[in-house]
């Protein structure tokens, strides 16, 4: 044997008596595959490396990608939108499974199913105090990150991702598949957080404007939270036909309710369009909640006087994200729902992680909810 | 005394002749079955010949539930500027002024503790107290909502404004009682401009070391300014437009600033940003302060030249609370009259207002209020006693 080996099998050796690793995944062995985002000017937008996956650091957990969605975040920044740091690997909604961990004040298992926080967070600025963990002044954001920060396993478009050790991670019951799973830790938990400014309120009526995953998640919090009376706006597509499912009444996006005027209690915009803005402040009776969760990009300009909103007496709140509550109320939500809507039948086909530009023209197209990313075929 | 110059008519009546009525209606018995007369300055619009017009018509008998009072003092809101000079339309004729602190002459409310000769002030806005704004607290926005000052010399008494000897209080106004300790002139304001700091008040949060800036530093600013300071806000910064008034900042508890200056160290760490000035192109600088989770208050915005300048993005990635107030519901009354008597020696409440003129010299008063350069103006319509 060689020193390099000796030294191998010695330091795993260590490891494996300090519990630390499991003898069946010795993770420096390990290869993962990864798809790189070189950014949209680049002569090869995505290319693909299969490298040896790092050590774990303390607090760390290193999981397999059992499927990823693509988020419309993503598609954003592949077609120019949005800006994000490169070299980077993108892709942060997923469903994930413990190869190995070092998290032993944790009861976490090899071959647990999880969903985790996109936020990693320092749990100790004043925003993770305050409860506002997104804003976190050590923020890391998976899919959102260089290479070259932390392990570089970043993204869930990669066979593996190493969470890191301010990761809040929740287990999935089994009662809930892949499929439903894998949106969990952006839109599902996202909707979480935006609920916590909903009051609950007799007969409430609202307006859900977008009929994208966070618009027909976002009907199914609120006919959960007691209201009467959900509309949600769409686009005449083909995922439009769930919104009567999710327990919302269907509109289409030139369709003007005069008769809501003044009326509505609370209006969420999730469809990135600032022009709705304003019929959202018609909509809105005195007093009344509007949750701005979809513009999050420049092109963003809003059309309304200070006098609108002060007449009505608004509320204008802005939703970016969530914190690590939100994970654990996402998880309650679907599994204690599951059965009620079709969380299902609205995503669409599994791409291999080879065919990520193709999963991504899908997704551009918005006929599906989602579209997904099963990177470990096998 | 050419009070009359700007935009204004002179008045038809002669002034002696005022003074000779005022006196006549001191000497009338304020028992209810004698019939006495007021006299009040009916507002014609911008547009009308005679702008305002001086009129002496008995006072009606009060209906169930309503209070005659004496109009002590009022003051000059700068909403009332802005209807005279256009840019805000109110049904017209009507009697404006809605800040006053005023005093019981008689009264229909057996089931009250009210006295002829209390000093009270009053709700702005006259509710129906069942309807779903009123049992929600938002009584301002009450779907038979009627407010004085803004309302048609045709309904109710047509006594509905505080530029006039008296006022008919209707049976839904909210009424409270003027410790001593106040004087006058610091109860006049009580009732728009107290109370509506008290209302944007309730959505402040009580916040360690919390930060906070005020836009204007007119008398919302400046009763913002020490709410906040009461409320623990550690660091208060108030920002004013370098006139008279703005002396006072500091001793309302803020740092003053003026307009054209611009904070960059406080970029990302304030906590309130209260925006009571009016202009819309302040609040880009406010959204730059705010830290993430920050809240917005606006409440000067009241008019249709209020465009915003901003975007969804910036609210949405700081995760701001942009909260609207307008007005103010009964129990914001109650606690401005308790912020009041309990601050009443720390702020000086009495030195920011301006002086005093009678009914007939309304233009002058009016004036000297846009002229911004007092916390208020003020008026008083019954100069005998």
């Amino acid at each position: 044997m060689t020193n390099q080996s000796n030294n191998d099998l010695y330091r795993n050796s260590i490891q494996y008596v300090h519990g630390l690793i499991t003898p069946s995944s010795d993770t420096e062995s390990m290869l993962g595959t990864r798809t790189i985002f070189h950014g949209i000017h680049s002569p090869e937008i995505f290319t693909s490396e299969t490298i040896s996956l790092p050590e774990l650091g303390p607090g760390e957990i290193l999981v397999k990608v059992r499927l990823a969605s693509i988020c419309m975040s993503d598609v954003h920044t592949i077609t120019g939108h949005r800006t994000e740091p490169t070299p980077s690997v993108l892709g942060h909604e997923a469903v994930v499974e413990v190869v190995a961990h070092r998290r032993p004040e944790s009861d976490l298992s090899e071959g647990d199913r999880l969903t985790f926080s996109v936020a990693d967070c320092c749990n100790k600025c004043e925003f993770c105090l305050k409860g506002l963990n997104q804003k976190c002044t050590k923020l890391f954001k998976y899919g959102h990150a260089k290479l070259s920060d932390g392990s570089g396993f970043n993204g869930c478009y990669a066979s593996y991702i190493i969470l890191r050790r301010g990761t809040h991670v929740v287990k999935i019951p089994d009662v809930i598949s892949d499929r439903c799973a894998a949106p969990i830790n952006c839109s599902l938990a996202t909707t979480m957080c935006a609920m916590e400014f909903v009051p609950k309120i007799k007969n409430g009526r609202a307006f859900v404007q977008g009929d994208g995953i966070l618009g027909l998640y976002t009907c199914a919090a609120l006919r959960e939270l007691g209201y009467d009376t959900v509309y949600c706006s769409g686009m005449r597509i083909r995922r439009s036909e769930f919104i009567d499912r999710f327990g919302a009444i269907p509109l289409y996006n030139d369709e003007v309710l005069h008769e809501e005027t003044n009326k509505i209690d609370v209006v969420v915009e999730v469809c990135g369009v600032s022009a709705v803005v304003n019929d959202g402040i018609r909509l809105l009776k005195p007093g009344g909640l509007y949750l701005f969760l979809g513009m999050v990009h420049p092109h963003s300009e809003l059309n309304i006087t200070g006098e609108q909103i002060i007449r009505k007496c608004l509320t204008i709140k802005g939703v970016h994200n969530y914190a690590p509550r939100h994970l654990d109320q996402a998880v309650d939500f679907l599994e204690k729902t599951i059965q009620k809507y079709p969380y299902d039948e609205v995503i669409g086909p599994a791409y291999a992680l080879s065919d990520l530009s193709a999963a991504m023209k899908l997704s551009i197209e918005k006929v599906y909810s989602r579209v997904l990313i099963k990177p470990n075929m096998t | 005394m050419s009070g009359g110059r700007i935009l204004l008519r002179i008045f038809s009546h002669g002034k002696s002749r005022v003074s000779e009525w005022f006196h006549s209606v001191q000497t009338k018995n304020k028992l209810k079955t004698d019939p006495i007369s007021g006299a009040r300055t009916v507002f014609n619009g911008v547009d009308s010949k005679t702008m305002f017009a001086p009129q002496n018509i008995p006072l009606p008998e009060l209906a169930p539930g309503e209070i005659l009072a004496k109009v002590r003092l009022a003051s000059i809101c700068m909403s009332d500027v802005h209807t005279i000079t256009g840019h805000r339309i109110e049904p017209t004729p009507s009697v404006l002024g809605h800040e006053a602190v005023v005093e019981v002459v008689d009264h229909r409310r057996p089931e009250s503790n009210l006295a002829i000769g209390d000093r009270l002030t009053f709700s702005v806005a006259d509710c129906c107290g069942n309807c779903e704004f009123c049992l929600k607290g938002l009584n301002q926005k009450c779907v038979k909502l009627f407010k004085y000052g803004h309302a048609k010399l045709s309904d109710g008494s047509g006594y509905n404004g505080c530029y006039a000897t008296h006022i008919i209080l209707r049976r839904g106004t909210h009424v409270v009682k003027i410790p001593d300790v106040i004087s006058d002139r610091c109860a006049a304001p009580i009732n728009c401009s107290l109370a509506t700091t008290m209302a944007a008040m309730e959505h402040v949060p009580k916040i360690k070391n919390g930060r906070a800036f005020v836009q204007g530093d007119g008398i919302l600013g400046l009763y913002t300014s020490a709410a906040l300071r009461e409320h623990g806000f550690e660091k208060v910064y108030c920002s004013g437009t370098r006139l008279q008034r703005s002396k006072f900042i500091d001793r309302f508890g803020a740092i003053p600033l003026y307009n054209d200056e611009v904070l960059h160290e406080e970029t990302n760490k304030i906590d309130i940003v209260v925006e009571v000035c009016g202009v819309s192109s302040v609040v880009n600088d406010g959204f730059r302060m705010l830290k993430p989770g920050g809240i917005y208050l606006f409440l000067g915005m009241v008019h249709p030249h209020s465009q915003l300048n901003i975007t969804g993005e910036q609210i949405i990635r700081k995760c701001l609370t942009i909260q609207g107030i307008h007005n103010y519901a009964p129990r914001h009354l109650d606690q401005a009259v308790q912020f009041l008597a309990k601050t009443i020696r720390r702020y000086p409440y009495e030195e920011v207002m301006g002086p005093t003129y009678d009914l007939p010299d309304l233009p002058a008063a009016m004036k000297l209020a846009i002229g911004k350069q007092y916390g208020r103006v003020l008026v008083k319509p019954n100069m005998v006693n």
